[in-house]
């Protein structure tokens, strides 16, 4: 084994107390699905079955217990006048995006979690400690991206890990790692939301106006007190066209007004059968 | 083009995005939309196998608007070389080349040679059935330079004939032709032309999507004549890629696994020609001028290397025992002869060829005839099943208790549990070290040909019959360990590097080998992938890093000589100084009285760009090549624009419709190849031309998620879900038309066989209007077969057995079929 | 499903005006209509216990209001209040650890307290409400009234939270039908629970033989119908601004239920037989039980409805990613 192998192959020292994440660079996304390959062989997790679905060629859907990255194929081959010849740089016209788990910097599986089962890391990122969670599987409704999920056979939450072992031990995790073009590139977030308004720009420049970053601070995607996500993603289209939310929020925020409203109605019931009850006195 | 990049070599293309990070345009030309061509800047849509008109088409753009880079072109490659007098092209005899025999139904080389001199080929097939004396007509060649006019005026002068046979193709022509838009095209020609000249390079990539069909060869040659025109060809960002099968194909190719030659395409001796003797053989194939010239040294140096001390002079190094060849032993005849019960007994190794091979069907049943059939694998594949759950078996055609044939299944070793190299696309050889040990009987290929060696030398050891003698004398002894006596890949790789004889030290590089048996060495093209004891350099791992010059030499080896860019001598201009300072690689260093570069040089180290041969010496060899011929395997060491000998389809790339074709060839009268190989037979009909039976076209393909024949996918549960199970794709107009909904089953069906899947219905595929008539193409991956979790039916019961007339290579992706909704059975 | 491309309006990008409010009520492009969101694993089991909960809750609550402000003629309540409450304590934590994926493990629900989750809240909720229940119910069986008294306060405070926190639960996630309406589902569950408390503890009177506080009871499952009614109206209205479907409009069995049962039974059938009543119609004891059975099973079939609509509507892509366009990027 080579000692900080992720300096070799990603350019990253990793260092507990910092923020990693992922860019997903979508126009750089070729759909060979290594990442969700590797994701599979690494975290040893099984096959979901054997669905012909004709969505493009994508057979795996979504993200789910047991699939953490998940290619989503979506065929744009006519836009304006006829089927595409001249076409935007980098992908275009057949868009291709790996999904992950975001991170998100206040997550709401983590806020939800009764166990503490689901922590940050000290790499910033979440995951479920799994000798812990006892699927209460409150986690599952509060991810406003559909991501974690119960597995019915261990009767646990399941969802990426960011290869927490693997940063553990210096490692890039399996996806990035696999990924042939660079499309996922893992890193310290602050560098990796550098990188990617760089390259936004860039692309700007070379035509390609539709581009822009979700997840970053200030973006589709970081909304509704979500913060920032650490898994964010370059895309040319609506979010939606992804399975994506253009506005995801934090489920915690609705427990204030939930709970002191009903609160009050309940005290205010209560008054009204002191009241009733004394008047009957 | 000819290449689905993005899919099919997912980490090459890594290297292509890096270009288009640099500025790059990405032009994918394919008969379907694909991953590729969504990460494209241009995609152009052509009708599989018109891919000669489109690149006939830009050849013609490029003469016709004088865009060729000149200095490099007049320099470097036989442009403004005259050619016999009685050369007649195919513009003038409506697609056929001078020298058309009818009877024998193939060419007579003698009219396409320079004038004045035969030129031989530069690989494997030397000979040229001239009707003089073939070694005396080619000891011209070192009398003098071939007849040139660097005015380019003379009619017979490469450049003219270029002219004349690529002046029909239009860009209507290739529109007619291809399907491809006019503007489309003009936007692709203009694109590429300007990646030419000092200062930019352009580059081709192709793969199977070029090499499988009748006309294969001459793709690749039009794409390489458009590399020469335009300067592309040994300098950095240029070249015609070829991108090989994963499976090492280009080792297969280097070692090889072909059966007319001999390790690193030196030619397998055959009983037709004069090989009855090593001084007749290499005589015969000796090249008077040009590297090839070297071709003893290597030839003795494999005899040495096969049968060591048993190889004497006077038993000719062991000639004798080599095996003749009398014909085409290739794939596709083999398949026939098996079929016919000439061959009864088979071994397959790494391949699945009930999946793989063309006419499915006819293969289950030829594989039926067999008295035994070994297959190696690490799983039961459909070639190891045919005989109880294969298409003629399920089909009540054959009973399971009625075929003889005795099937091994033999468990083979995966990747991680063998040592051994892959030779990659670039040549670059790299070595891989064992991590596991394989599991129970699983054998790594290594290990069961090494025993399976071993235990005949046992069996022939008391053998006094001369047919015996060369298994006895061949030498077969590497070191083993283990429980399981596995042979050392790394004592078999300095075989392949090569020593001296007999005090057997490695030899440093190719240059070294001898022929006088003081060197063995096992592939030539390999000296110096093991040039010490202690060092083999395809275990290297030293990459340049960031600020290094990107040839990345202390990175496993690239053969020959660990050059990284073949033919670099064309890197520099003909004074010998770089293009350019962005486009610099090796330059003639005056100081030094050298060449030098961030590369190892192709060329004669201290040949100055100016040196002339003195032709009164009759020069040989490489000095016999000016300063400025950098294609030193060639003969007259230019780039060969016009192919006098080596091709039986013709010196130019000419547009021939697919066997199977929808339409009339629309640029000649001539249909198709005049010398494709085919066999006509009851079990291999092919469609006539138009066929309204048969009325689309049907392209073959591969997916990322599946590997080849599919073993080592469809059997794994994580990547048969990727893609679990056989489909088709086609047009939502063609679909409209036929009534079928998206992932309805449907059945195609050609003379071959009928088959069934769930259709995709796909914008990906367009249809194309072919000289006013409207064509669609249909697509189908081949991958799925019966076995494994990810199941289909074989989209190679529908091909048919026909190759192209240098290769034999086969025709998979182009044909016709029909196509209906439902079932091939009700359910 | 096609895979025909249709040309995307894409207000994303360069210099482009990102507007998530977009009122528009054209259909978002989806992917391929697959769920946007994971539906919660929630069933039977937990309406069960919702309604458990709220009806102890409320019992609890209302029982307490009665010992406090009440005069003797109303101990039956105190008494039948505090034995209702006993429901949630023996029914509700084993209902909840039954519909963990993993029970065995249900302590670690006490490891940590989280405020952000609604179900960490509810598991000290519950612990407190069935702690303190159980001795004010031990206490006064005991015949000790004044240590009755004292803990009766915490039980009933805890019931407070008993009868609503469970709204919080099912908001406090990324389903958008109980997203979209904090409050007014807030609302719904308190009406509901106090409703069916106070028709639980009719019913019991009336087995008793017990109807000195029939009146009293009448009364406040008026108010509290009426109360879960306006958060009804205020849901829907909610719902509509936001062009997401509610309960009501879920086109399936849990729609039907909602309307029929939820809004039927546990609102309409008890407004208008309450306040009949209470214009001056003639008193009908048979009318009255029906009522509070109805109430009680409206009660049971607004849990039940809105979380099976609410993992439709999880399940529907058009409303997940029309209700995440709400939220502004700032």
């Amino acid at each position: 084994m080579i000692p900080d192998e992720a300096e070799l192959t990603a350019g990253v020292k990793i260092e507990p107390g910092k923020s990693y994440g992922f860019f997903t660079d979508t126009t750089r996304c070729i759909g060979c699905k290594a990442c969700e390959v590797a994701c599979k062989e690494w975290n040893l997790l099984p096959a979901d079955g054997l669905h012909l679905t004709g969505m493009s060629y994508d057979n795996t859907v979504g993200l789910s217990a047991s699939t953490w990255r998940h290619v989503a194929f979506i065929e744009k081959i006519s836009d304006g006048d006829g089927r595409a010849t001249e076409m935007a740089p980098y992908q275009s016209n057949w868009l291709m995006m790996s999904d992950v788990c975001k991170h998100c910097h206040n997550a709401p599986c983590l806020e939800a979690c009764p166990t503490g089962a689901l922590f940050r890391t000290e790499f910033d990122t979440v995951v479920v400690q799994q000798d812990i969670c006892n699927g209460c599987g409150y986690c599952v409704p509060a991810c406003p991206f559909g991501v974690v999920e119960l597995n019915m056979i261990d009767g646990k939450a399941h969802k990426c890990t960011l290869c927490y072992d693997r940063l553990k031990g210096g490692l890039e995790p399996a996806c990035a790692k696999a990924c042939p073009t660079d499309s996922i590139q893992f890193g310290e977030v602050g560098e990796l939301q550098q990188r990617a308004h760089q390259r936004v720009s860039e692309l700007h420049e070379l035509g390609v106006d539709s581009a822009y970053l979700y997840g970053v601070p200030n973006s589709p995607g970081a909304t509704g007190d979500l913060g920032h996500l650490n898994a964010f993603f370059l895309l040319t289209a609506e979010p939606e066209a992804y399975n994506l939310p253009a506005a995801p929020s934090r489920a915690s925020n609705r427990v204030g007004p939930s709970l002191s409203f009903g609160l009050a109605a309940a005290a205010g019931l209560a008054l009204a059968a002191a009241a009733l009850f004394g008047w009957q006195k | 083009m000819g290449s689905n990049l993005a899919e099919n070599h997912p980490i090459a293309f890594r290297f292509v995005l890096q270009a288009k990070d640099k500025g790059a345009t990405i032009i994918h030309v394919d008969p379907r939309f694909t991953r590729t061509s969504a990460l494209a800047d241009i995609y152009a849509p052509i009708r599989a196998g018109s891919d000669i008109a489109f690149l006939g088409g830009l050849i013609n753009y490029i003469l016709e608007r004088d865009l060729w880079f000149k200095e490099y072109a007049l320099n470097y490659t036989n442009l403004s070389t005259i050619i016999d007098e009685r050369f007649q092209d195919a513009s003038a005899l409506d697609g056929l080349f001078s020298g058309w025999d009818p009877d024998s139904r193939s060419y007579k080389y003698d009219s396409w040679q320079y004038q004045g001199e035969d030129v031989p080929a530069s690989i494997a097939e030397h000979y040229v059935n001239t009707t003089e004396s073939y070694s005396e007509k080619l000891r011209r060649l070192e009398k003098g330079p071939p007849p040139r006019d660097p005015t380019l005026k003379h009619p017979n002068t490469v450049y003219q004939i270029l002219k004349r046979h690529y002046a029909v193709y239009t860009p209507e022509k290739v529109e007619a032709t291809t399907g491809c838009p006019r503007a489309v095209f003009l936007k692709i020609a203009e694109a590429l032309t300007r990646a030419s000249g000092r200062e930019r390079t352009g580059a081709f990539c192709y793969a199977v999507g070029w090499t499988h069909h009748t006309t294969g060869v001459q793709m690749i040659r039009a794409a390489a004549v458009i590399q020469a025109l335009l300067g592309n060809t040994g300098r950095p960002g240029g070249g015609v890629f070829a991108f090989r099968g994963h499976s090492s194909i280009q080792g297969s190719t280097d070692i090889p696994t072909l059966y007319n030659m001999l390790p690193s395409y030196l030619p397998q001796p055959q009983a037709h020609k004069p090989h009855a003797t090593l001084d007749e053989y290499l005589q015969s194939e000796t090249p008077p001028t040009g590297f090839w010239n070297n071709f003893p040294k290597y030839a003795v140096s494999l005899l040495r290397a096969w049968y060591g001390d048993h190889a004497t002079k006077s038993n000719q190094w062991g000639f004798p025992w080599i095996p003749r060849i009398v014909g085409d032993h290739s794939q596709l005849p083999m398949t026939l002869a098996i079929a016919d019960g000439v061959i009864r007994g088979l071994f397959v190794l790494g391949q699945n060829p009930v999946i793989g091979g063309s006419n499915s069907a006819m293969i289950q049943r030829a594989f039926a005839n067999l008295d035994w059939l070994v297959v190696r694998d690490f799983t039961e594949t459909e070639t190891a099943s045919f005989w109880y759950a294969g298409k003629p078996v399920r089909s009540g055609e054959l009973r399971p208790q009625d075929i003889k044939t005795e099937v091994f299944l033999m468990p083979g070793a995966l990747i991680g549990e063998k040592e051994g190299t892959f030779t990659g696309t670039h040549r670059l050889v790299q070595f891989h070290d064992k991590i596991v040990e394989p599991p129970g009987e699983a054998r790594s290929e290594l290990g069961f040909i090494y025993h399976l060696g071993r235990r005949l030398q046992a069996l022939y050891a008391d053998s006094t019959d001369e047919k015996d003698a060369p298994v006895k004398a061949l030498t077969w002894e590497y070191p083993t360990s283990g429980e399981t006596d596995e042979p050392s890949a790394e004592a078999v790789l300095k075989e392949m590097n090569g020593f001296t004889w007999p005090d057997r030290r490695q030899i440093g590089d190719v240059h070294e080998l001898k022929d006088d048996g003081s060197t063995a060495c096992g592939v030539w093209t390999y000296a110096g992938v093991f040039p010490k004891d202690d060092h083999n350099q395809a275990r290297s791992r030293r990459p340049d890093g960031p600020d290094g010059p990107g040839t990345h030499l202390g990175w496993g080896f690239a053969w020959p000589s660990n050059r990284r860019t073949i033919y670099n001598r064309a890197a520099a201009d003909p004074e010998g100084r770089p293009w350019s300072e962005r486009k610099k690689l090796i330059w003639w260093d005056a100081e030094k009285q050298r060449w030098d570069g961030y590369d190892v040089v192709d060329f004669e180290p201290e040949k100055r760009p100016d040196y002339e041969p003195d032709w009164s010496r009759h020069p040989k060899g490489m000095a016999a090549l000016d300063g400025r011929s950098p294609f030193t395997m060639i003969a007259d060491g230019k780039s060969s624009l016009f192919v006098p000998s080596g091709l039986k389809d013709g010196p130019l790339p000419t547009h021939y419709e697919p066997i199977e074709s929808p339409v009339h060839n629309p640029l000649y009268g001539q249909q198709s190849s005049p010398v494709a190989k085919q066999w006509r037979r009851p079990d291999n009909h092919y469609h006539p031309v138009g066929d309204p039976r048969f009325p689309y076209v049907l392209t073959t393909y591969r997916l990322t998620e599946h590997h080849a024949g599919g073993t080592p996918t469809r059997s794994v549960a994580v990547t048969a879900e990727l893609q679990p199970e056989g489909f088709i794709e086609l047009t939502p107009e063609l679909a409209d038309g036929l009534g079928i909904k998206h992932l309805d089953w449907v059945v195609l069906s050609t003379l071959r066989g009928e088959i069934e899947a769930k259709a995709l219905i796909t914008e990906r595929l367009r249809p194309l209007e072919i000289s006013g008539r409207r064509i669609h193409q249909i697509g189908m991956p081949w991958h799925f077969g019966w076995e494994g979790y990810a199941k289909g039916d074989i989209a190679n019961v529908l091909t048919s057995v026909v190759g192209d007339a240098n290769t034999t290579m086969h025709e998979g992706k182009a044909l016709t079929c029909n196509l209906r909704k439902g079932r091939l059975r009700p359910q | 499903m096609t895979l025909v491309s249709t040309p995307s309006r894409a207000p994303y990008g360069r210099e482009a005006k990102y507007d998530p409010l977009r009122a528009d009520n054209a259909p978002i492009t989806t992917y391929y209509d697959q769920p946007q969101l994971k539906k919660s694993h929630w069933g039977t089991r937990v309406a069960l216990y919702i309604f458990i909960a709220g009806l102890s809750g409320g019992a609890q609550l209302i029982a307490t209001a009665a010992d406090l402000a009440g005069g003797e003629q109303h101990r039956g309540v105190v008494r039948r209040g505090r034995h209702i409450a006993l429901l949630g304590v023996f029914f509700g934590p084993p209902l909840l650890i039954w519909d963990l994926h993993s029970p065995d493990r249900f302590y670690n629900m006490l490891r940590i307290f989280r405020r952000t989750s609604p179900m960490s809240i509810g598991t000290y909720i519950l612990s407190s409400f069935s702690l303190f229940s159980l001795m004010t119910a031990t206490a006064q069986l005991a015949g000790w009234r004044k240590a009755a008294q004292l803990t009766q306060l915490p039980a009933a405070i805890a019931g407070a939270g008993m009868t609503t926190y469970t709204a919080s639960l099912l908001t406090a996630t990324s389903t958008p039908l109980w997203a979209a309406a904090p409050r007014s589902l807030a609302l719904q569950f308190a009406g509901s629970s106090f409703g069916a408390a106070a028709a639980a503890l009719q019913l019991a009177g009336r087995v008793d033989g017990d109807e000195a506080a029939a009146p009293v009871l009448e009364g406040l499952a008026l108010a509290a119908t009426a109360t879960e009614f306006v958060g009804a109206l205020a849901a829907e209205r909610r719902h509509r601004a936001l062009g997401i479907a509610d309960a009501a409009s879920v086109n399936t069995a849990s729609g039907a239920l909602y309307k029929l049962g939820a809004l039927g039974l546990g609102t309409a059938v008890p407004l208008a037989s309450y306040a009949g009543k209470l214009i001056g119609g003639r008193p009908r004891p048979w009318l009255m039980m029906t009522t509070a059975l109805a109430v009680l099973a409206g009660s049971f079939a607004l849990r039940l409805s809105v979380l099976a609509a609410g993992n439709e509507s999880a399940q529907r892509p058009q409303q997940s990613l029309r209700f995440a366009r709400r939220e502004k990027v700032r």
